[in-house]
């Protein structure tokens, strides 16, 4: 699936909270919540928005540049390093190992995300909910949305007291 | 790019009509783009404008992938900015963020269960659970190390080991 991007994560947290401390875990967060409604990659949305919130325009211009072109340049090398080879039991070796640390990586974002992104029974609610529906293989755009409009009756309408 | 894939039978009509690349041959440039880190789209443009038409061609399909979310990102970016700490805003997006570490959840799990089992669960991969593990430890134990480092050493483990 479009499980991709979601590696980019660890890497976003660790430069952007941790170190340089541009954003916080609930911007973070937010950012991918408007990268799953736009069209385009997290990692590319996510620099464009900070860089743009830093330096403007051509903050953000320049701050995807700077996550195009690593990206650019490591399959464009993999491209004429590995060619058709990519088969090779080897390289699947490799991208089997990087994948089950990829796992770890994202079960510890979940959990700080969870720490800060979650208050309320009604946020646990919405968490389950929307796990049960992804494993119905409902739609991830269809989840969004809903998440969004009920957020937006429950909170801004108060259409049920909580 | 949420449900990125969804595009991926009109890439292939397009390829096969400019004689560019198989259907076969792109099925293996996405296993290729969804085992490196980083943006399954971005990657994949890399590695098929590389192929059409070398080193400019990659750079080309890269920068036409990405100018599109830029320039979006930056209209949307001034807009979140602005509206950042507005009632309906919050509302929505307290609605947003439980469903969106529920999507990152669930692309954890997928991986996982590519990466850690055979097909449909007919076997366990033990050794790549023990790589995904060690992997989990360190981070664990190291807070501030590198994911960089970490995909590198589980790579060069998965070769070693696997």
């Amino acid at each position: 699936m479009f499980g991709g991007g979601y590696a980019m994560i660890p890497l976003l947290e660790r430069e952007l909270i941790d170190k340089k401390k541009w954003i916080t875990n609930d911007d973070l967060l937010d950012i991918i919540s408007f990268s799953q409604m736009t069209p385009g990659t997290i990692a590319i949305n996510a620099a464009t928005h900070i860089g743009n919130t830093q330096g403007k325009a051509w903050g953000g211009i320049v701050a995807s540049l700077g996550v195009v072109t690593p990206s650019l340049l490591i399959i464009t090398l993999l491209y004429y390093l590995v060619g058709d080879h990519f088969e090779s039991e080897i390289v699947q070796k490799a991208f089997t190992g990087i994948r089950a640390c990829l796992v770890a990586m994202i079960c510890r974002s979940v959990y700080k995300l969870i720490r800060s992104g979650m208050k309320g029974s009604v946020s646990i609610i919405f968490f389950l909910l929307a796990l049960l529906s992804l494993f119905c293989g409902v739609h991830p755009v269809l989840i969004i949305v809903a998440g969004a409009a009920l957020g937006f009756l429950i909170w801004k309408m108060s259409l049920f007291k909580l | 790019m949420a449900g990125g894939l969804a595009m991926v039978p009109l890439f292939i009509v397009e390829f096969e009509k400019h004689g560019w690349m198989t259907g076969e041959r792109f099925m293996d440039v996405l296993s290729l783009a969804q085992m490196t880190p980083g943006a399954i789209a971005m990657n994949s443009a890399t590695y098929v404008g590389n192929s059409v038409a070398g080193v400019p061609g990659g750079i080309l399909a890269t920068g036409a992938l990405a100018a599109p979310s830029v320039i979006i990102m930056l209209v949307l970016s001034n807009f979140l900015m602005k509206a950042r700490d507005h009632p309906v805003k919050k509302a929505v997006f307290k609605g947003l963020k439980p469903v969106t570490i529920a999507l990152i959840l669930f692309a954890g799990l997928q991986i996982a269960e590519k990466t850690f089992f055979g097909d449909n669960f007919t076997s366990i991969r033990w050794k790549v659970i023990v790589v995904g593990i060690v992997a989990g430890f360190i981070q664990y134990k190291v807070k501030k190390i590198n994911p960089v480092f970490l995909i590198v050493f589980s790579g060069i483990a998965g070769i070693l080991f696997l």
